[in-house]
């Protein structure tokens, strides 16, 4: 452990972190994804279930994050612009199992041989062989829109007002979506319960 | 004695605390000075441009490049505010910026002429560029870019390939011989609100989510001239929305020119222009300013706007800790630019719902229960304005920062009543103690309304989180009563949604009914869009389509296209019927990309007339249908797969009607 | 202290994806700079110094701290006129945005 390097002190502004950033200094890089890589990892584990997809969404990421740093006009939200661009990475994933193998140029059916549909569309495969746990199992049970809500809410412990604004939707839309998504897990979960 | 060390561990260990002792020994008491001597922007200005003109060679291109070219202010496409079709985000502030462009713009010039190859001098390039554009000269911005890249050339650098490309994508789109060109261009002009140009603002096109717009580096981005036009070139077919970079004197009382649900589409091969104007926040009059209202009619009124058909209203409601919290909708399709309410129907119009952190709805904010008959809470409320078409024109809120803009606060109270000891016990949080002795109340004197009212809204907040059965029949009677009484749209609307999930579709007729005639013969569109995919849902196909056809051209992302088109093939249209319709209402936004349902009946068509055997095809595709419908008549949420029907494309089809909520 | 619903399921998920870390640094930085540069300099910060300790070697390094030490002093005399960053705040309040100081005058201007 270096004695400098400097601590990411939560929902304070990163000014000088996203400074170095903006200089393209490799160790604030480091920095970004020492203080935020399992955070991210985790969020896109729970959104796209598979772990291969889950890492190559957080290093797409953090590759993203890092040349569009400029983009970021709010130092002090920097952990929600994070989460939203691995949000909007996994949502790619996802669309790419249920709109892209449907365009003109393979038959429906026929799956491109990009690995990362592949792993997609074997979900219950690769899930049995994923370690884990019931609720985070659960979670992936959920349909897509919920799914996210309820991520962003339980995991990533964002507010309703925060999560509206990475969504893009409207603060009641969030809202229903947690409700709904939060009943359809305990449904899920009760299903569950051993007899 | 020999010492190892590494050069990290010098560094760290040895050379920075050395370097950092000594700084501050000799910061901190310079600190002090400096904070006293602090200079005013311009003082700044001057003393900076003064050192510049006293420099000469290679010092003056250093000086230049600290002032003027280096701090982040300066970078392109910075601005204070960006105005979006959803969002209102502001940049860092801090980053002072005492130099003008016209300041600038000379200085840029020197040192693009003369500097030495690097980092500074591509960003200078790329600053200097911008000015020209921000001049309307774009011409002169690409001979400079070219003169450059010539002169880097010249010296064997590989930042030539940089300005390069820069050229290759301002360069307007090439035309192949005889083809249309792909790409096309979007331009207009941004207009202020009293028909003046805005001039150096930003004008952004974001492309659907996970398209390739989003996936470039830069997003399209142009910079508005002294004129106020706008021009971005090479634009890739597809849907957009638009985005504009304002500085806060330009945004100041102005509303945003584009609404969430404003797209626009760009086709192949066609330029598309688009006037933008911002106009004027809509100025509250009454109730202003911590208004104590006393009336047994509330009377709204603002100013009005040209061109406004109709306006709806949301109020806000503090939450336990004094913070707004999330808006509701008031009233909507509100013909003039005043509402009056009697305050019997406010008192029915209820909060948001909440869902609290513990899971239980004993710990709900009571705040939001009590909603407008809590005459301690400050409310807050605003408006939007929409023409005849429905696109929203302006609000009430939005940047209000020079302090003629501040004097009309939307505050105001209702103390046209007193709270009761069962309300305080409420807002101390006791809400099963408060819920029993609401029904008491209730029980006792049958004409307070207040009490039954409060212990509906308990007992709903319950059903809302817990699901509990027993509390939906024993609020189901109290609900009734409310409802037939002055009442608010609202009060039937919260059960609407409860009764449409769980599929209890006698009751949920009553109360459709019910909101209808409590919201003056309106219907939500979003309500609508649910009731036309309910009766879908139980094979009323024909009627769902009537229903469909009333809210599709009022909402621009089509959520519900899918059911739709659903609804017209089991009405019996072709499925080319289909196609044609599902090109008219696009689906757009994130979830579905506006190319999907086309997508999906074409391949349908393709599989159907290869296949031979059309009759049968059409007869999976009704009986895929009818499963799903009947799957969702029983429960609106399912997202069961759909049996295979023998036929891909019909699958497909349905399971993405199954993503439709 | 009792626990929330959202916080049990945050601990939940916190426990149940525990052995989930991000690995991929290296791969992130392999693309955002390119190798020669990074290997470079990584082998460098990481490379060994011999020194050895004789008057002469002292004097020496003394002298190089002496300079380091320096430094400040040179820069902060040589230092250009640089505007300190004076912040304004701005306010979100029932829906429009304001400055924190206009908006605070205004409401005690209304109270009084």
């Amino acid at each position: 452990m270096l004695a400098a390097r400097i601590l990411l002190v939560k929902g304070v502004s990163h000014l000088d972190l996203i400074d170095r950033l903006k200089n393209q200094e490799e160790s604030a890089l480091r920095e970004l994804m020492d203080g935020y890589g399992d955070l991210l990892l985790r969020t896109a584990s729970l959104l796209v279930r598979d772990r291969q997809t889950a890492e190559e969404a957080v290093q797409d990421a953090f590759v993203q994050a890092y040349l569009k740093i400029g983009q970021l006009h709010d130092s002090a939200k920097l952990k929600s612009w994070l989460i939203r661009i691995v949000v909007n990475r996994c949502r790619m994933r996802q669309r790419t199992w249920s709109w892209r193998h449907l365009l003109p140029g393979g038959m429906p059916g026929d799956l491109p041989a990009d690995p990362a549909t592949v792993s997609a569309g074997a979900d219950d495969i690769v899930m049995a062989h994923w370690e884990q746990g019931r609720l985070a199992e659960a979670v992936g049970r959920l349909d897509y829109p919920y799914r996210e809500s309820v991520v962003l809410y339980y995991f990533d412990e964002l507010s309703i007002k925060e999560i509206a604004e990475l969504l893009e939707s409207g603060e009641n839309t969030v809202k229903s979506r947690l409700a709904r998504g939060r009943r359809m897990l305990k449904r899920i979960l009760e299903k569950e319960e051993p007899t | 004695m020999k010492i190892k060390i590494k050069v990290k561990h010098l560094v760290v260990y040895v050379l920075v605390p050395v370097f950092l002792l000594t700084a501050a020994a000799l910061w901190i008491p310079g600190a002090v000075d400096r904070y006293q001597a602090s200079q005013t922007p311009e003082a700044i200005r001057a003393r900076m441009l003064e050192k510049i003109e006293a420099a000469s060679g290679a010092d003056k291109l250093e000086r230049i490049a600290e002032f003027a070219i280096l701090p982040s202010a300066y970078e392109p496409y910075t601005f204070d505010v960006r105005l979006g079709p959803r969002a209102m985000m502001q940049s860092d502030d801090g980053n002072p910026a005492p130099l003008t462009p016209e300041d600038r713009l000379p200085l840029l010039e020197l040192y693009v002429g003369s500097g030495p190859p690097g980092d500074t001098l591509l960003r200078a390039a790329n600053q200097l560029a911008y000015e020209y554009d921000a001049l309307g000269q774009a011409e002169e911005a690409n001979r400079m870019l070219e003169r450059t890249a010539d002169r880097l050339d010249l010296d064997g650098h590989a930042d030539a390939q940089k300005l390069q490309q820069e050229l290759a994508k301002r360069e307007p789109s090439t035309q192949a011989h005889g083809k249309t060109p792909a790409a096309s261009t979007f331009s207009g002009k941004l207009i202020d609100r009293d028909g003046s140009p805005v001039r150096r603002a930003g004008i952004y096109l974001l492309g659907e989510e996970g398209s390739e717009s989003a996936e470039q580096n830069d997003p399209y981005q142009t910079v508005t001239d002294p004129n106020g036009n706008f021009e971005i070139r090479n634009v890739a077919p597809g849907f957009y929305q638009v985005e504009l970079g304002l500085d806060y004197e330009q945004v100041d009382g102005r509303s945003r020119p584009v609404q969430w649900d404003d797209w626009i589409e760009i086709k192949q091969g066609r330029n598309l222009s688009k006037n933008l104007t911002l106009r004027p926040l809509i100025e509250l009059q009454s109730p202003v300013n911590g208004q104590k209202l006393t009336e047994d009619t509330v009377e709204f009124r603002w100013t009005p706007v040209q061109g406004a058909a109709y306006y709806d209203m949301t109020g806000f409601i503090p939450d336990r800790n004094g913070l707004s919290g999330t808006g509701t909708v008031i009233r909507s399709r509100i013909p003039e630019n005043r509402l009056s309410l009697p305050i019997e129907e406010l008192y029915a119009t209820p909060g948001a719902s909440t869902l609290p952190d513990s899971g239980k709805w004993e710990d709900a904010d009571p705040n939001y229960l009590l909603a407008y008959m809590n005459p301690n809470a400050r409310f807050s409320w605003l408006v939007r304005a929409y023409d005849a078409e429905g696109r929203a024109l302006s609000e009430s809120s939005g940047y209000r920062l020079n302090p003629e803009q501040t004097n009309h606060l939307p505050f105001f109270y209702l103390k046209q009543r007193e709270l009761s000891g069962t309300d305080r016990l409420l807002l101390k949080g006791r809400l099963s103690q408060a819920l029993e002795q609401y029904r008491q109340e209730a029980e006792s004197d049958p004409r307070n309304i207040h009490a039954l009212r409060m212990r509906a809204r308990l007992i709903l907040s319950n059903v809302e989180i817990s699901h509990d059965t027993e509390a939906k029949k024993e609020l189901l009677p109290l609900l009734e009563r409310l409802t037939a009484g002055v009442s608010a749209p609202q009060e039937a609307e919260r059960m609407l949604s409860l009764l449409y999930e769980e599929a209890d579709w006698d009751a949920y007729e009553h109360y459709y009914e019910r909101y209808i005639r409590l919201n003056g013969g309106q219907i939500e569109p979003y309500l609508r869009s649910l009731h036309a995919a309910s009766l879908f849902y139980r094979s009323r196909a024909g009627e769902a389509v009537q229903e469909f056809e009333q809210t599709l051209p009022d909402d621009p992302g089509h959520r519900f296209v899918g059911l739709y088109l659903a609804a017209q093939l089991q009405e019996g249209r072709t499925l080319g019927e289909a196609l044609e319709l599902a090109r008219r209402y696009p689906e757009l936004g994130y979830e579905q990309g506006g190319r999907g349902w086309p997508n999906l009946l074409n391949t349908m068509l393709s599989e159907r007339s290869a296949g031979g055997d059309a009759a049968a095809f059409d007869t999976r595709l009704r009986t895929s249908l009818d499963e799903f419908a009947q799957n969702r008549a029983a429960d609106p949420l399912a997202s069961l797969p759909p049996t295979p029907a023998g036929s891909a494309s019909i699958d497909a089809f349905v399971e993405a009607l199954t993503n439709i909520r | 202290m009792k626990e929330t619903e959202r916080s049990a399921v945050k601990r939940k998920l916190d426990e149940e994806l525990k052995l989930h870390t991000f690995a991929g640094q290296e791969a992130v930085l392999k693309r955002t700079h390119p190798a020669p540069r990074r290997t470079r300099l990584h082998a460098l910060w990481n490379r060994e110094l011999e020194w050895v300790l004789n008057p002469a070697s002292l004097m020496g390094g003394t002298a190089a701290l002496l300079l380091l030490a320096a430094l400040p002093v040179l820069s902060y005399t040589l230092q250009s006129p640089h505007p300190a960053a004076g912040q304004r705040e701005l306010i979100e309040v029932g829906g429009s945005i304001y400055w924190s100081d206009t908006y605070r005058n205004e409401v005690d201007r209304l109270e009084n």
